[in-house]
């Protein structure tokens, strides 16, 4: 409940018009979250935790918390297996600031804005583009220099 | 630093990043030794989007590798280029990639021994460098679109951004096609170019936004599911594949079908997406910004040589930048090309 979420370096995001569209570049599936979705992504990779979150929206949507946290940690958990975003680790959530300094000054982006009841967080996927991504692996190196590699980059992705 | 890529030996892997001052220095004198050992060398020169380009080859077995994807944006050794890169293979010439681009502990064992495609570029000099260890074991894909990594770089410096995408139009006025495999982006060009509209690239072509909209010509290749290659009559020849990774689809260069229909730019006034209906009849449909962005998106940034997070933001750019509509094909391909066409003609 009081975990924070950050996007990992091979994951890539833009958000427009109140939604936002995600690449996996490990993966080569590519998403777009809308609606209640896109009201809890933007929280999310801003630092704020699952139960922030809900008690944020409970009051925007005027719906019942309880029902609104079940909805958004299995939503999270759905961003968690396709690789989207993972745990802060704990230096990385020091390092960071508290959910309520980190409002922007003009508020989150926010989807349509409705209120009224909270329609269940959709992740749609495509996976049309893995082929092209999987044939023709991208490895990336390190800013000091090629050829320099990745520290974490194993032996077997260039097998 | 500069930046480089090298594409590995099966054609596949791609290693990128930055490059010293010093070892594009190194590679820069390989290519010197390489046409002291040939004793032949050809420049070629290009338009691309205004800037001029220079080719210079040291022998001459690049050309067929490099040459058709480009040759519409020929032009004649006038003036100074913009941009110069010169291209070698080790094939041909035996002289390799200077040792002080593998010169780390870091470094892919397999890859030293591998290599295959060398791109690097120097903004400062705006000078590009180009070597393949055997021209025929370039990939098809890369024949289709060679030294896109080097147009990357140095357009991407000039506020340009490669897009994978189609672009068609009307006297002076144009849409980009997009969207991925199977969409109908090709077949949707093709059947655009028969019924006389012209056309300046469907896999690739520059875009560029301020102070307004417009695309340039990049590559003349086109690529077509093989079971659609009988339904287009008077087709050139597709590309042979030498290069041993299995070819999905065909590849054309159309240069060499429609001269006269090949355009250089156009004024954009749309980014359509092709879809495929069971309908007889063709029709523009309203689409919404993140439709484009995720058609135009994702297959834009597989083929970029670098990719950043703000990547899709530039592609964000130019889908907020321009009206986005589904074109919905029907079966008469005639009619796919009058739709196309009368809506670009009602545009403003």
């Amino acid at each position: 409940m009081h975990d924070q979420y950050t996007v990992p370096p091979k994951v890539i995001y833009e958000e427009i018009s109140g939604e936002v569209v995600v690449i996996n570049l490990d993966t080569g599936s590519y998403y777009s979250i809308g609606d209640s979705g896109f009201d809890i992504w933007v929280k999310l990779i801003r630092s704020a935790s699952t139960s922030q979150i809900a008690n944020n929206l409970a009051n925007n949507y005027g719906d019942k918390f309880d029902k609104i946290q079940k909805q958004i940690e299995s939503f999270v958990a759905e961003l968690v297996e396709e690789g989207l975003v993972i745990l802060k680790t704990e230096i990385e959530k020091d390092a960071s600031k508290a959910y309520r300094d980190r409002v922007p000054e003009n508020g989150y982006p926010t989807s349509t804005g409705k209120q009224g009841e909270f329609r269940k967080p959709i992740l749609e996927k495509y996976s049309d583009m893995e082929d092209l991504l999987l044939l023709d692996p991208i490895h990336d190196v390190e800013e000091a220099g090629w050829p320099a590699k990745l520290e974490n980059q194993s032996s077997s992705e260039n097998s | 630093m500069a930046n480089i890529q090298i594409i590995r030996s099966d054609g596949l892997a791609r290693i990128q990043g930055t490059a010293p001052k010093q070892a594009f220095r190194d590679a820069q004198r390989s290519y010197k030794q390489a046409e002291l050992k040939v004793d032949n060398t050809s420049s070629f020169h290009f338009d691309l989007a205004g800037f001029r380009i220079e080719l210079n080859f040291a022998g001459p077995a690049l050309h067929d590798f490099i040459l058709p994807a480009i040759n519409h944006l020929s032009v004649e050794a006038n003036q100074r280029a913009d941009l110069t890169i010169f291209l070698w293979d080790f094939d041909s010439t035996r002289v390799g990639i200077p040792n002080t681009l593998f010169e780390s502990e870091n470094f892919d064992d397999e890859l030293i021994e591998s290599p295959r495609i060398l791109n690097l570029m120097d903004e400062e000099p705006n000078v590009g460098l180009y070597w393949s260890s055997d021209p025929e074991m370039i990939p098809y894909f890369e024949r289709g679109a060679p030294l896109r990594a080097i147009f990357h770089w140095w357009m991407k410096a000039k506020g340009m951004q490669i897009v994978h995408a189609g672009a068609v139009g009307l006297e002076r006025k144009g849409v980009l096609l997009v969207g991925g495999g199977g969409s109908g982006k090709s077949t949707t060009s093709l059947a655009c170019i028969n019924a006389g509209l012209d056309y300046l690239g469907d896999d690739n072509c520059l875009v560029v936004v301020n102070p307004a909209p417009k695309a340039f010509s990049l590559y003349s290749t086109l690529k077509l599911n093989w079971d659609n290659v009988p339904n287009f009559n008077n087709l050139p020849a597709p590309l042979d594949n030498s290069s041993g990774v299995e070819m999905e689809k065909a590849l054309f260069f159309l240069d060499e079908y429609r001269p006269q229909r090949m355009a250089r730019e156009l004024d954009l006034k749309a980014i359509l997406i092709p879809k495929v209906t069971n309908k007889t009849e063709s029709r523009v449909m309203p689409a919404s910004l993140v439709d484009g962005l995720k058609s135009l998106g994702p297959s834009t940034i597989v083929q970029m040589p670098s990719i950043e997070q703000n990547s899709l933001r530039e592609i964000s750019t130019i889908v907020k930048s321009l009206p986005v509509r589904y074109l919905e094909l029907g079966s008469d391909l005639a009619g796919v090309a009058n739709t196309v066409a009368e809506f670009i003609q009602q545009a403003k």
